[in-house]
């Protein structure tokens, strides 16, 4: 193992900083099936599940994915089995990964939410999950589908719910939505909210339009855009709120950076942006090797700079 | 000799098993196993080859003769002989010398030409030694060889006479592996892995301005891809251009930073980010020739138990859509350009295991490129000596025709090959009663169908539903795959004859291993509603299973 790469998000040792992305790598064994599955699970420091939620949600109708230009529009619409299949079929097999799990958790009230993670919390018996990752960009029911995370009040009463239940024996980090004004505005709620780590960018919005039927090409018209093409931006939002958000450039509140990464440049960028590790989405569909070739690209990097990632986060800050 | 004294006898010996000095126990267990079959099954003992056993053991000894008696090279290396109809089954152990057992497959192909009347039965001590041997590096060793181990004997004999299997057995089980395994009809890619494939071949087919394609492609490393199984291709040449591939990581999205040639020929137009998936069409094995099953005849039992080497040439079949990207980008392929591959995907049904059943007839539909995938399940089917009938639909009869000038491919008729048609009398199936093409237009008069059942002017459930009428008292299962609403025809059709139906499904998919949930289809299991994901629950699934009316 190589220590140069080793960080910890709280409470939470990653002994490499690379994340699977919510919704792209399955919440089972999937990646059991890979030929490579051994090289995969040496390079991780955490496995972040598909979301969860209470009840099973069937997710939106087909088709669910379209191809855009350097990325993919998905609307998946968080189908999944419910919290408790959750944890009878898929808990124990994740506990086999032998590394950080965290739930990505979605919610359609705030008490909703609160109760999921309470629910969490009691039935995981073998101290399986490390932390939870709350995704606020999920529709709000009371508002009309419209997402918690565009509402800073909304946020910060989501954050403290579930950190009330679970107190500090679960890591909790709030995951970003993109599509707002100001990011840090909501970076800030969920600090105030108690969070102990952020997570940013979910999808942007977007769409795409058939022009031979004249309608939406999604089952769900709209979705959220992935992959390449929203780099520059979640690049952004990570160097932004570490910039202006004394708590994240003092490294207490440590920032997950996702969106777009798709080899060890991409990851390398982010970390110096401000963030403490990168998660990788829709990239892991494109190359099953991803997460070896960035672990190895990083080993390689931190060698010959002579550094460790711990240095270099928000490194880029300081050049000025 | 009666049982009790063979189990004792057993028992002392195979305490000893998988040493030396046991071996010839061992040797003598397999023979008796295979020897329950032969009443069973039709098979006779014509020699057996006393030093590789131990005599006071034998349950039987030869019945009949072999033309192969005489042949010093094959008796002297051979352990025993078995013969099925007019076919010679010369069978030898893996754990005797390689050398002789290269010498012993050379000479057999020699003098059987390509008649596949004499072949060559390796038998394993277990599926580790078996996997091992099918790997494409002995193809030259086990020439045209075919392998099965001593669990898979186990399983058949267990499953055929159990009252012998129990008693050849009975105390003696504990000194051998593994043999009570519960096999699984359902399986589960396994090993999926991306390989960098060369491409052999990617041909136009059809009639001009038809839009089908065949490409063929050899892998450097052993893949193994199941009937129903698909693959995922990365259909952009351009990735695989070594100059690219160093700069790989930085050129995923888009490919402009590093060639400005690039960048004019795709100019503004889209290019592919996520591969895309394909059914095989066909696969083959070195040393066997391309219409090998038209004349292999294996006793349909045994071959449930028999593997050849894994496949070095895959065939894939495709349509390039008007506007579709990646499609597009493959017709651009050339022969000798490197593609990559995501491979094997998708779960299957374990044909070796569904065909425990004897079903006396294995129905195949295809509408359109639908039938593709199927091509490559009838290829299995064959394999297994199993009586396939197929119903193709297709719009017009010209658009199967091609040219297939290189000849390396399946057919290798060179000019005026037919796709599909061909490949199935390559197969062993009879133009005159296993193939039914149904042709949508009504009047395709430019180039009449050398089949003799033809239908004009119909989709192929009308044909199908009307044989059904006649054979329905059959035991029967079907496969079907084509746009939705024909395996939904399928699907009612076989349903009111209760007929046992799996159809190939087709969604859109970005990961192909089960973990984005893009490529759902509705299903309604023990009633209730699930959103079942294509590549990982399926692609094959069961009829019933599907909400057809989502
Ligand atoms: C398991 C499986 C096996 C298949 N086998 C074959 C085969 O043997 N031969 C063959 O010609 N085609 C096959 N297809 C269909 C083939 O994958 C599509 O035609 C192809 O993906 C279209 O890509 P495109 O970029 O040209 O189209 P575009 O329309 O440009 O593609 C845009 C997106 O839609 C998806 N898409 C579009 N049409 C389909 C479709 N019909 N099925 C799945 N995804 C689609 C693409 O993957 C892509 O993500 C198979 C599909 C599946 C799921
Ligand atoms: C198919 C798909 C499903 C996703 N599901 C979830 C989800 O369940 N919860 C969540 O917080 N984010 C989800 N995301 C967002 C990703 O985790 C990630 O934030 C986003 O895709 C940007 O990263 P990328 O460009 O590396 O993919 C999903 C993304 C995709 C493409
Ligand atoms: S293609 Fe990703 S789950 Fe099927």
């Amino acid at each position: 193992m190589n220590k140069s790469l080793g960080v910890k998000i709280k409470n939470i040792t990653l002994k490499a900083p690379l994340l699977t992305s919510s919704g792209t790598s399955g919440s089972r064994d999937e990646i059991n099936l890979l030929q490579n599955r051994k090289q995969v699970l040496e390079s991780l420091g955490a496995f972040v599940t598909k979301g969860v939620s209470i009840h099973k949600s069937l997710g939106n109708p087909d088709p669910r994915i379209v191809e855009v230009r350097s990325g993919i529009l998905n609307s998946i619409g968080l189908q999944n089995k419910g919290v408790t299949r959750f944890f009878e079929e898929d808990v124990p097999e994740l506990r086999k990964y032998g590394i950080p799990i965290i739930v990505n958790i979605s919610a359609a009230t705030i008490s909703e939410f609160g109760e999921l993670a309470g629910i969490i919390k009691t039935k995981d018996k073998y101290n399986v999950i490390s932390g939870l990752e709350i995704n606020v960009s999920c529709p709000n029911i009371k508002k009309g589908g419209a997402a918690f995370g565009s509402d800073p009040v909304l946020v910060e009463q989501i954050v403290k719910e579930v950190k009330t239940k679970v107190k500090d024996s679960l890591c909790v980090i709030t995951k970003l939505s993109p599509n707002v004004t100001d990011i840090t505005q909501i970076a800030k709620a969920a600090i105030n909210g108690g969070t102990d780590a952020l997570s940013m960018i979910n999808t942007l919005k977007g769409m795409a339009i058939d022009i031979d039927n004249m309608k939406p090409v999604l089952g769900n018209q709209t979705g959220g855009l992935s992959g390449p093409c929203i780099k520059p931006v979640g690049l952004y939002m990570v160097y932004e709120c570490f910039r202006s958000i004394p708590e994240c450039k003092r490294k207490e509140i440590p920032i997950i950076g996702i969106g777009g990464i798709s080899n060890f440049n991409d990851a390398m960028e982010y970390i110096l942006a401000g963030a403490t590790a990168i998660g990788i989405g829709t990239q892991w569909f494109i190359n099953n090797r991803i997460f070896e070739e960035i672990h190895k690209g990083l080993t390689k990097y931190l060698d010959k700079k002579k550094e460790t990632i711990s240095n270099l986060i928000g490194k880029a800050h300081g050049n000025k | 000799m009666d049982f009790n004294e063979l189990n004792d006898k057993i028992i002392k010996s195979h305490k000893s098993f998988g040493r030396k000095p046991g071996i010839n126990t061992y040797n003598t267990l397999c023979f008796n196993l295979l020897n329950h079959l032969n009443t069973h099954l039709g098979i006779e003992t014509c020699y057996i080859n006393e030093k590789y056993f131990d005599d006071t053991l034998l349950l039987s000894r030869e019945k009949g003769h072999s033309n192969l008696n005489n042949d010093k090279e094959i008796t002297d290396n051979c352990a025993f002989i078995l013969k099925y109809k007019s076919a010679n089954l010369i069978f030898s152990f893996g754990h005797q010398n390689k050398k002789n057992l290269q010498k012993l497959s050379g000479h057999i192909c020699k003098i059987d030409h390509n008649d596949y009347k004499s072949i060559h039965i390796v038998i394993f001590k277990d599926e580790q030694e078996l996997n091992e041997a099918r790997k494409l590096s002995n193809a030259n060793v086990y020439k045209r060889g075919f392998f099965t181990s001593f669990d898979k004997i186990c399983t058949i004999v267990r499953g055929i006479d159990k009252v012998n299997y129990e008693k050849t057995f009975s105390t003696g089980r504990k000194y051998i592996s593994s043999t009570n395994k519960p096999e699984n009809i359902k399986v589960l890619p396994d090993m999926i892995d991306s390989h960098s494939s060369v491409v052999t071949d990617n041909i136009h087919v059809g009639e001009k301005g038809s839009r089908l394609y065949k490409l063929t492609f050899i892998s450097e490393d052993t893949i193994d891809i199941l009937p129903g199984q698909f693959i995922m291709i990365d259909t952009l040449k351009e990735r695989q251009n070594e100059l690219l591939k160093s700069y790989r990581p930085r050129v995923i999205g888009s490919i402009s930073d590093v060639t400005p040639n690039v960048h004019n020929d795709l100019g503004t137009k889209q290019i592919s980010y996520l591969k895309r998936p394909f059914g095989i069409y066909r696969t083959y094995y070195e040393n066997f020739d391309n219409d090998y099953l038209s004349k292999l005849n294996l006793e349909k039992t045994l071959a449930t138990i028999l593997y050849t080497v894994k496949p070095h040439k895959f065939e894939i079949l495709y349509k390039a859509l008007e506007g579709g990207v990646g499609t597009n980008e493959l017709t651009r392929i050339a022969k000798e350009d490197k593609i990559e591959i995501l491979a094997p995907l998708g779960s299957v049904f374990d044909l070796r295991v569904l065909l425990r059943e004897d079903f006396d007839e294995i129905h195949i539909v295809g509408g359109g490129v639908g039938m593709a995938p199927l091509v490559y399940l009838v290829q299995a089917l064959r394999f297994f000596n199993r009586k396939v009938k197929v119903f193709i639909g297709i719009e017009k009869y010209s658009s199967l025709a091609y040219n297939d000038l290189n000849a390396n491919s399946f057919t290798g008729t060179g000019k005026n090959a037919k796709i599909y048609i061909d490949d199935l009398k390559m197969l062993g199936l009879s133009e005159n009663s296993d193939i039914y093409v149904s042709i949508q237009s009504e009047t395709d008069e430019r180039q009449k169908p050398d089949i003799k059942n033809v239908f004009m002017g119909t989709m192929v459930t009308g044909p199908y539903e009307e044989y059904l009428k006649d054979h329905h008292k059959l035991n029967i299962i079907t496969f079907a795959c084509g746009p939705i609403p024909m395996m939904h025809k399928v699907h009612d059709i076989t349903s009111r004859y209760h007929i046992k139906s799996y159809v190939l499904m087709e969604k859109r998919m970005a990961c192909g291993i089960g973990v984005c949930f893009s490529c759902v289809c509705q299903t309604i299991v023990n009633g209730e509603n699930h959103n079942s994901r294509v590549c990982i629950d399926g692609p094959v699934i069961e009829s019933k299973l599907i909400n057809w009316n989502e």
